[in-house]
């Protein structure tokens, strides 16, 4: 697999893109901002998807990522109130110890991991040697736009989906379980306590306490009792 | 303007036969390759890491999870498409294996986002370093 | 047709399962569960009919229809290769040659029977259906006569309690019985085997709150199972021998093997043997007969399904199905007949003095099996299933009739308190009357024509000597037979109304009374005499309320002691008619019992050979039946037998005496009284009127003592009661069997009981006690080390935590997320590190 042409070009504008606008994710103050930077990376990293020719799971990074969950981040920041590390109040990191630390051991990882790319690479070259260089002289610039190309990825795509449904129908199934479980998890995570009031569902021990803490409670429970008595 | 960068590109972009050190990089960068996508990965994971790491506010470092998730995707693809290249015509489980994780990735957003909240009506912060509920 | 055949079995099985599993639950009514039940059982029939018909029909007549021909089978058991370990002499000594069937019908000896190789074969048993002339017969007979007998019950059952169970069980026994007659091989034959025997042990005890149904149906489960055990050992024989359990192969193969003359007693008598005990058990022979009297206790339908028409005869088709094997072996042959003869003649005199009605139709059953071994011991094979046949017939009608009588004196079963029953229940009474004479043998019944071939095939048997003994013996039961049945009808339906009478104690009063005394307490179980009555819950509507001037205990529950301030409940009872659904199978089989011996008409009345082809029972089942002259199977032709039928069949009129002992396969067999007639009578149809005019005079014989004594003169039973009192007394005691059992097995059974029990406690549990007691004291040791040791440096561990690193480890935990997060990725880079620690100084190493 080697890209040349223009794919090499497009490869490193994204590639470069895509680390930038991750390296400023982590280090803007405004939490808007790094949720825009973090939209960066996730299109850059879609684009290099397509450079690998994995069209279908760059749209779903696209319609997912940053249709869905990144939409679901802008919202939440725009709930909970950041104004004050906005305005240099707070410190953006965390304890200096901490942050050197951290910078040496990933210092230490990055090394580590580059260097067992390299090795590893090297090894997996020699290994599939006899199988590339036949399948690289068959498939001619894969990249090169042509009439089938449309044809290739419709046919990629076919692949995934029956892979998809085939060997991973069960996973599939699970998955989907899972995103119900976590739309009815979330649901019952952020309801405020005059919901859960209103769906009865509080601990009645801790209820003097949730007064303590919200007064304007007990005038709620005084509302809710009336309309239930009317009821 | 296509007319004066295309000869200067094709200066750049053409192929000869490496012979210095100096040479051996020029190719590579001409031709990336697989190693190139798994470095660009690594590096995407330590930068998440770093986030998670060091960030105090607990929204940054859910998208820094989001980035960790991202560079395991992209491993995931380039291997996939390596094999494929690699005579496996249908090597496309880590494609499958990347909607999997997408969708976990969507789930553990809405969740953790959700906890997000609750813990900010509760607690009036989101910063990590104000939360030490672990130590008891 | 192989969609037939298995529709046979499973259509009652279906109608069990409804009923069984949902009748309960769903509350279906009577009505519905006696339409499912009579309803498939029906079905079944028709299949049946189908069946035979398609393949009397077919151009293969007589071989066996084996349904995995078509592909309707499976592998029930896949053994893989067997070793045959058995029989290996005789099989060296298997006579190669068999006889084959000519163009023009005759048997010639040819051609070489294969006999499985002594290395082994594969042993693949397959769960198929067969149908040859033989099952034929048996499913007719089974769904026929089972589809009567059901319909009889929906009537008899009425208001019973259970009525979903009873016909769940009675659906499960004929899907059995089916399987038993239909498997085409030793293992299904054992399937239906055994579960027939579990429908009886069901069945027998359905009144399960009566002591003595319950105690009656472990008896007959266990006189079983002793039963069984020879049977199932007689399989493992014949798969040790043979090497496969097909009953096509096995008769193939064993058809090669050489005679056993008296004397011998090689693998063939060996299995035969198995075979026989496993007979014994089910048909009820000596000496295995004790149960069948007492599963009488389950109610009257199963008796006459169970315990008269189909079960106890399984015994008999197993014998017919093997009677390749039987004949095989000389000794054998001699003892199946000695003991039928032997069983005949006891039962029936145990017959004569029994009071319980259903006691005298079971030891008349009992005694009627007898004949038909009597039958199977002499070579006559077919004539014991035609006696089958015919005896499914009339006792199925006489044992309905007798639940009719049941039913209608209100479950009083004693037949001294019965009499002049002809005038309330005509329609009983008449068809009742066409099985008394069925039973008796009066020409033109259906009993005469198998009874009395028996006798004739008895007295000129060619298998052995003494054939005359066994023909005297015969006789002398049939004198009986005729005796107590006549006193049967006339205590039943003649002669005083002595149900009008304030009872003057007998056996079933004593019952209860001793019951009283021992229980203290009125109980269901001893409240009445030995009855079975459907049980009618309080207020439950249980049909026309009878005219009576007094309430009888038919609803019982509430009131128990107020029954019981009457002498023991007996209340009189005016008699009544039995409904139509119990009037009109008895009808039906009035009519079998009457015109059912003629398909099975003897050659006296037709000159030569029997007549009617194929429809002729006797030629019908020819070919099952092994011939020892020929080694082959069926009958060599007659020149008259063959003119009714196209030559290529195999049907001929079964080997009449005088033809076998030409060839004398079993040597010479001395006197024969059947030959000695013959001579002085000068022609072989003579000597058979002898023989039919014989037996009908001892037939009227027995009934003119029965008439004498019951009927002209009541004040002789007593009479004669005290002039042969040590006889009397030891017939009506049933010659204290059941006692001697008890003395010889059951006491002897408790006792080995005891003794193992008294190992147990001593030996074992001395051997288990001594162990713990050593464990108690090993483990107290443990326990100090434990103590002091472990537990000594388990705290010094904690004391030396606590102390020093309490402090080193309280700082480590900041409670921070980041910190633990960063601890996790410091994991990392240790195992990244640990993992290319080679490679990296390697690297290093080499620049």
């Amino acid at each position: 697999m080697v890209l040349s042409g223009w794919a090499a070009v497009f490869f490193w504008v994204f590639a470069v893109a895509a680390l930038v606008a991750a390296l400023l994710t982590i280090l803007a103050r405004n939490a808007v901002h790094s949720a825009l930077f973090l939209i960066s990376t996730l299109v850059s990293v879609a684009a290099l998807f397509i450079l690998l020719g994995a069209e279908f799971i760059a749209g779903v990074q696209i319609l997912v990522y940053v249709g869905g969950v990144m939409v679901l981040f802008l919202f939440v920041i725009m709930l909970v109130n950041v104004s004050a590390e906005e305005r240099g109040h707070e410190l953006l990191f965390n304890r200096p110890a901490q942050v050197a630390a951290s910078a040496i051991i990933l210092a230490l990882l990055s090394l580590g991991l580059i260097y067992a790319i390299r090795q590893g690479y090297d090894g997996l070259l020699k290994r599939d040697q006899d199988r590339i260089t036949p399948a690289v002289a068959a498939a001619q610039p894969p990249t090169q736009p042509n009439a089938t190309r449309v044809m290739r990825i419709s046919q990629d795509t076919q692949r995934v989906g029956g892979s998809l449904y085939r060997y991973g129908s069960i996973p599939f199934e699970v998955a989907s379980v899972l995103l119900l479980v976590a739309i009815v998890g979330s649901v019952m995570l952020a309801r405020t306590t005059k919901q859960e009031l209103a769906a009865d569902d509080v601990d009645l021990e801790l209820l003097p306490e949730l007064i303590a803490t919200e007064p304007e409670l007990a005038q709620e429970i005084e509302k809710l009792a009336e309309t239930q008595t009317k009821l | 303007m296509s007319q004066l960068i295309t000869p200067v590109l094709a200066l750049l972009l053409q192929a000869e036969q490496p012979t210095t050190r100096g040479g051996v990089i020029w190719q590579g960068i001409q031709h990336p390759d697989l190693s190139k996508f798994l470095v660009i990965a690594a590096l995407l994971f330590i930068i998440g890491v770093a986030g998670v790491l060091t960030r105090r506010n607990i929204i940054v470092i859910f998208m820094s999870i989001e980035l960790i998730l991202n560079a395991a995707n992209l491993n995931f693809i380039a291997f996939s498409r390596y094999l494929q290249d690699a005579g496996y015509p249908n090597a496309v489980a880590g494609q499958v294996f990347t909607v999997f994780i997408i969708v976990v990735a969507a789930a553990e957003a809405a969740i953790g986002l959700g906890i997000v909240i609750a813990l900010y009506r509760n607690r009036e912060t989101i910063f990590v370093d104000k939360i030490d509920l672990l130590k008891w | 047709m192989s969609i037939l055949l298995w529709l046979i079995p499973l259509l009652p099985l279906a109608g069990a399962a409804v009923n069984g599993l949902l009748g309960r639950k769903f509350r279906f009514s009577e009505r519905l569960i006696g339409t499912i039940a009579c309803g498939t059982v029906a079905l079944a029939f028709v299949c049946a009919v189908a069946a035979v018909v398609k393949y009397a029909n077919s151009p293969t007549w007589p071989t066996p229809y084996v349904t995995s021909q078509d592909g309707w089978s499976f592998t029930w058991i896949a053994g893989g290769a067997t070793e045959i370990t058995e029989g290996q002499k005789e099989r060296a000594q298997a006579g190669n040659t068999t006889s084959t069937r000519n163009s023009d019908g005759t048997l010639t000896a040819s051609s070489t029977v294969k006999v499985a190789s002594a290395r082994g074969s594969v042993l693949n048993i397959e769960w198929s259906y067969q149908l040859d002339p033989l099952s034929a017969i048996f499913i007719l007979i089974v769904t026929g006569v089972g589809l009567c007998i059901f319909v009889f019950a929906t009537g008899y059952m009425h208001g019973d309690a259970g009525y979903y169970r009873f016909f769940a069980y009675m659906g499960l026994f004929m899907f059995s019985m089916l399987v038993l007659v239909l498997g085409s091989n030793f293992l299904l034959m054992f399937v239906g085997w055994e579960g027939v025997g579990l429908c009886s042990y069901l069945l027998i005890g359905y009144y399960f709150d009566r002591k003595e149904a319950g105690d009656a149906s472990r008896k007959a489960f266990i006189t079983n199972r002793i039963g069984d055990f020879g049977f199932a050992l007689a399989v493992f024989a014949v798969i040790a021998t043979f090497g496969t359990a097909q009953y096509t192969d096995v008769m193939r193969q064993a058809s090669a093997y050489p005679i056993e003359m008296l004397g011998t007693f090689g693998i063939m008598s060996w299995i035969a043997l198995g075979l026989f005990i496993g007979a014994c058990g089910k048909s009820a022979q000596i000496p295995l007969y004790v149960w069948l009297p007492d599963a009488m206790a389950g109610p009257t339908p199963v008796s006459a399904l169970i315990h008269a028409a189909t079960m106890v005869t399984a015994g008999l088709y197993m014998v017919t199905r093997t009677n390749v094997i039987f004949q095989h072996s000389q000794t054998m042959m001699l003892i199946v007949a000695v003991v039928g003869a032997l069983t005949a003649l006891f039962a029936a005199t145990i017959g004569i003095t029994q009071n319980d009605i259903k006691k005298v139709l079971a030891y008349s059953t009992v005694s009627q099996l007898g004949f038909m071994f009597l039958a199977c011991g002499v070579g006559a094979f077919v004539i014991g299933i035609f006696h089958v046949m015919t005896h499914a017939f009339f006792k199925a009608l006489m044992f309905l009739g007798a639940g009719s009588v049941i039913h209608g004196m209100h479950h009083e079963q004693d037949m001294r308190r019965m009499g002049g029953l002809k005038r309330y229940m005509p329609k009983t009474f008449w068809t009742f009357i066409a099985g008394w004479l069925a039973i008796c043998g009066i020409f033109p019944f259906s009993g005469f024509w198998s009874k009395d071939e028996i006798l004739w095939r008895a007295a000129g048997t060619n298998y052995f000597s003494g054939g005359w003994m066994l023909w005297l013996i015969g006789t002398i039961a049939a004198t009986c037979t005729a005796f107590y049945m006549t006193r049967l009808v006339a205590m039943t339906f003649w002669g005083r109304e002595r149900f009008r009478e304030v009872p003057a104690g007998g056996e079933a009063d004593e019952a209860h009374a001793h019951g009283y005394d021992e229980m203290g307490l009125p109980h269901d179980a001893q409240l009445e005499s030995a009855g079975d009555r459907p049980r009618h819950e309080p207020g439950e509507y249980v049909g026309e309320p009878h005219a009576l001037p007094h309430d009888h205990h038919e609803t019982r529950g509430g009131d128990v002691t107020d029954t019981h301030a009457a002498p023991h409940g007996h209340a009189i009872h005016e008699p009544h008619e039995s409904p139509a659904s119990m009037w009109i199978p008895l009808a039906v089989l009035a009519v079998l019992a009457t015109i059912g011996g003629l398909v099975g008409i003897g050659p006296a009345f037709s000159g030569d050979g029997h007549p009617g082809g194929k429809l002729n029972i006797v030629n019908w089942l020819a070919p099952v039946v092994w011939n020892p002259v020929t080694k082959g199977f069926g009958t060599e032709n007659e020149a008259g037998g063959a003119q009714a039928r196209p030559a290529t069949t195999e049907n001929g009129h079964v080997t009449a005496p005088h033809e076998a002992s030409e060839a004398a396969p079993y040597g010479d067999t001395g006197y024969n009284l059947a030959h000695t007639v013959e001579r002085s009578f000068g022609s072989e149809r003579a000597a058979e009127w002898f023989f039919i005019l014989l037996s009908i005079v001892v037939a009227l014989v027995g009934m003119g003592l029965g008439y004498l004594f019951y009927v002209k003169n009541p004040r002789l039973p007593d009479a004669w009661a005290a002039r042969l009192r040590p006889l009397y007394r030891a017939s009506y005691h049933k010659y204290w069997i059941d006692e001697l059992y008890g003395l010889l097995v059951t006491r002897r059974t408790m006792d080995a009981a005891v003794g193992v029990y008294t190992v147990d406690a001593k030996v074992i549990d001395g051997a288990v006690n001594g162990v713990a007691a050593l464990t108690r004291r090993t483990s107290n040791a443990t326990g100090l080390f434990d103590r002091y040791v472990v537990d000594g440096i388990v705290n010094g561990i904690a004391y030396f935590i606590r102390g020093i690193m309490s402090r080193v480890l309280r700082a480590a935990q900041t409670g921070l997320t980041a910190n633990y997060a960063l601890v996790m990725v410091l994991g990392l880079v240790v195992a990244v590190l640990i993992i290319f620690y080679p490679d990296i100084m390697a690297a290093v190493r080499g620049g």
